[in-house]
């Protein structure tokens, strides 16, 4: 087998070809399909308009062109020909209109939904609370470090897997009301045809209706800072069994969690527990060993505050300081994750001040 | 009466975006300028109040 037929095969193959997908997708749900239909419906217009227009002006370039012997004509206007091209190109853009209306008034109905889950956006990760349910966490990105800094091979879902999936139920109308709690965001997942904007002070509405289970992906399309490209969406549709045993075992985890808090831990596992919440919140900035970023992000490796009264390492995570890109973590963590983390950040990354303090010492 | 009409046909003719030499001649010969605003601002109401309930049928028609 020749070299270029082996290419000219590779080529074809179905993955070479996903990767030059220029379309956008079909997508999985009734109105995502109903979006595409439309999208191609004003395609084609577009390409009948197109070709006829640029082939009459050719034609006309070509067949009246000056070493022919063609000479221009001079008048001054047509009025019935410049009404027609007006009418016509209006006739064209309200008929475009009617399809158009009855899909964006589908987009819109956001009424009757089975399920309402907020999702908010933040520097940099997602924050989904079904707000029937007591359910509320974060999902930030999960590709290993080594991977984004080449170090290992690079996974098929590298940047767009995430600890936390959002979890919905197949067949049930989920309502998604989006808002953003620091800069704007958008919540993309192009499978569903949902593009949201997320705005601090806005929530903006989109909803879904799936119907096969499966996992779905998408990502921040609205730059919002330095790990804009690091705060993927993932999206599990369960079928309605599992997506139930889901809910039960979600909150037997906050019960679970809750029990912990009370619970005394020895410094080493404050310290083993702490490193993976370090790695998973604060590295982003502080950088994987504690060194920062000099100018934009400080050091933990001998900070004032790291090393200082435990009292205030406390509070900073907790509350986090206005004015800086150093956020509030009171929702993001559990008081066991705030406790390791504060003992992890004194006794680890250079830092030895030999203390520690509990899940139930911290106030939230 | 037939300045009016004239104005309104005028207008028209301004909405759309196309005119007559002639008939441009003719209105800023002949044509009163009060004429031409109060036949503009009734267009506009009109032009108006037709995108309004245009727009309120298809709601009903959808609901």
């Amino acid at each position: 087998m020749s070299k270029a037929f082996t290419l000219a095969l590779s080529l074809l193959s179905t993955p070479a070809l996903a990767d030059w997908q220029l379309n956008m997708n079909k997508g999985v749900t009734a109105l995502s399909r109903e979006i595409f239909d439309l999208h191609m419906l004003i395609f084609w217009i577009c390409v009948v308009i197109g070709v006829a227009v640029f082939g009459v002006m050719f034609y006309s370039i070509f067949k009246f062109r000056k070493s022919k012997g063609a000479v221009a004509e001079h008048w001054h206007e047509n009025t019935t020909v410049e009404v027609f091209w007006t009418v016509i190109p209006s006739i064209i853009l309200i008929a475009m209109a009617v399809p158009a209306t009855a899909t964006l008034m589908d987009m819109y109905d956001t009424s009757e939904a089975d399920v309402d889950i907020q999702i908010t956006g933040y520097q940099w990760k997602w924050r989904y609370q079904y707000l029937d349910e007591d359910i509320d966490f974060f999902s930030n990105l999960s590709t290993p470090r080594e991977e984004i800094i080449n170090q290992s091979t690079k996974n098929s879902n590298y940047l767009l897997e995430v600890d936390n999936a959002l979890v919905i139920p197949a067949n049930k109308k989920v309502r998604f009301l989006v808002t953003a709690n620091d800069v704007i965001h958008s919540w993309w997942v192009p499978h569903f045809a949902v593009k949201k904007d997320a705005i601090p002070g806005f929530i903006n509405e989109a909803w879904v209706k799936v119907e096969e289970p499966g996992v779905y992906r998408g990502q921040c399309t609205e730059l919002c800072g330095k790990d804009h490209g690091f705060m993927p969406v993932v999206v599990e549709v369960k079928s309605e069994a599992d997506y139930a045993q889901w809910v039960a075992d979600q909150k037997a985890m906050k019960l679970a969690m809750a029990d912990e808090a009370s619970k005394e831990f020895s410094m080493d596992e404050l310290i083993a527990k702490g490193e993976g919440v370090y790695q998973g919140a604060c590295a982003g900035c502080h950088q994987p060993n504690g060194q920062g970023i000099p100018g934009a992000f400080p050091a933990i490796t001998g900070s004032s505050i790291a090393t200082g009264a435990i009292g205030a390492h406390v509070d900073i995570i907790v509350n986090g300081k206005s004015g800086t890109a150093m956020q509030a973590f009171k929702e993001q963590l559990s008081a066991v994750d705030i406790a390791a983390v504060v003992t992890y950040q004194r006794n680890a990354l250079g830092n030895t001040v030999g203390d520690m303090v509990q899940p139930s010492a911290i106030q939230k | 009466m037939r300045i009016w009409v004239l104005a309104v046909w005028s207008v028209m003719a301004s909405f759309l975006g196309v005119q007559s030499n002639a008939n441009r001649e003719r209105d800023f010969g002949h044509g009163r300028f009060s004429v031409f605003v109060v036949a503009g601002l009734l267009m506009t109401l009109i032009f108006l109040l037709s995108v309004y309930g245009l727009v309120q049928l298809v709601m009903m028609y959808v609901h």
